[in-house]
């Protein structure tokens, strides 16, 4: 049943400096993930996507992304859904 | 504050949420400053093991033609809404900020872009 | 003596309420012993009282057993949604907390302040296991 889903969540953590991804429901709750992430992220990054949302309600969701070091957290919401993945460049 | 080519609006925040200065489209925008201030402090709960307790340095909200930049330094949190270039389609106000901004990572733009793409 | 565990409780409720207000949507966070006596609470102004009836607690108390009694282990958490509200109950003995939220508010959210939580509930732990 959910043989596409993780097709699609191992391909997205193929990518290069990709460490992990996962995806999750309106309620905040995993839906799949792959790599080296927590799926407890989950619910954070449903209401970090929640919350930029308020900005602009009228425009499509925005992509964020958080910046620490070398390391990145990327958050996009579309529709029900919500993708979360952590990246790492191995550049510093 | 010092304004870039592409600038928009900016907001200069008390790590209250006070606003200490502000102007163009974010001119006396509290609604908005409050926003970032709790966005911010979802953040703080981002997975240690990835991203260690406030270590977030720096924060994107792109869309599809601007962007807001979060940047915290000093106990102060400024945000510039930079509209995106046109030669970079949809990541431009990322690229730019990173240019010009004290995080220089000439490669930044380009790691974004793929993960924007993988996501949409 | 008192002075310090008076900070520590003022430090304590201010978190809580930091909490209720960071999870979009969620109207309570209850403390209580397992037999519902209140330990802590803190709320938005929506009406739902009902989590302070005493069979709320022990009805979860009593599910929770049973849960347990399934061969997966210790039973954790109860999540219970309804069409108004959605209630999360999670077993940490001596003490049971409870989250009451709205329908669409965010469970993934209220699960992931279980492991921020416990640094916070240890005194409270202690406290109750004493008495």
């Amino acid at each position: 049943m959910e043989q596409q889903l993780e097709k699609a969540l191992n391909e997205i953590n193929s990518q290069p400096d990709t460490v992990g991804c996962l995806i999750t429901n309106r309620q905040g709750l995993c839906l799949g993930a792959a790599g080296k992430i927590n799926p407890k992220m989950s619910g954070i990054g449903m209401a970090l996507s929640e919350q930029a949302c308020k900005l602009e309600p009228n425009l499509n969701p925005p992509t964020i992304v958080l910046y620490s070091g070398n390391k990145r957290c990327i958050i996009q919401k579309d529709g029900e859904i919500t993708g979360v993945i952590y990246k790492e460049s191995s550049s510093n | 504050m010092e304004k870039f080519a592409n600038q928009i609006g900016f907001l200069v925040l008390k790590d209250d949420g006070a606003v200490l200065e502000s102007g163009g489209e974010l001119e006396n925008d509290e609604r908005s400053a409050n926003i970032f201030l709790d966005l911010i402090n979802l953040t703080e709960s981002v997975d240690e093991n990835f991203m260690p307790n406030s270590s977030c340095e720096r924060i994107s909200i792109v869309y599809e033609d601007h962007s807001y930049n979060i940047c915290m330094s000093n106990r102060r949190i400024y945000i510039v809404k930079l509209r995106n270039g046109s030669a970079n389609s949809r990541m431009g106000g990322l690229g730019v900020s990173s240019n010009s901004s004290v995080y220089v990572d000439a490669n930044e733009g380009n790691m974004s872009s793929t993960g924007a793409a993988l996501l949409t | 003596m008192d002075t310090p565990s008076l900070v520590m409780s003022k430090d304590i409720n201010s978190y809580f309420e930091g909490l209720l207000k960071k999870v979009h949507g969620l109207y309570i966070i209850q403390i209580t012993d397992r037999d519902g006596a209140p330990v802590m609470r803190v709320s938005q102004d929506k009406n739902v009282d009902f989590t302070l009836t005493p069979s709320f607690i022990s009805t979860f108390t009593t599910a929770s057993d049973q849960a347990g009694k399934l061969g997966l282990g210790r039973n954790k958490t109860i999540i219970s949604m309804y069409s108004n509200y959605q209630v999360v109950q999670m077993n940490k003995l001596p003490l049971i907390l409870t989250f009451v939220g709205s329908e669409n508010c965010n469970t993934g959210h209220i699960l992931a302040l279980e492991h921020q939580l416990d640094a916070y509930l240890e005194d409270m732990r202690l406290a109750v296991s004493e008495s």
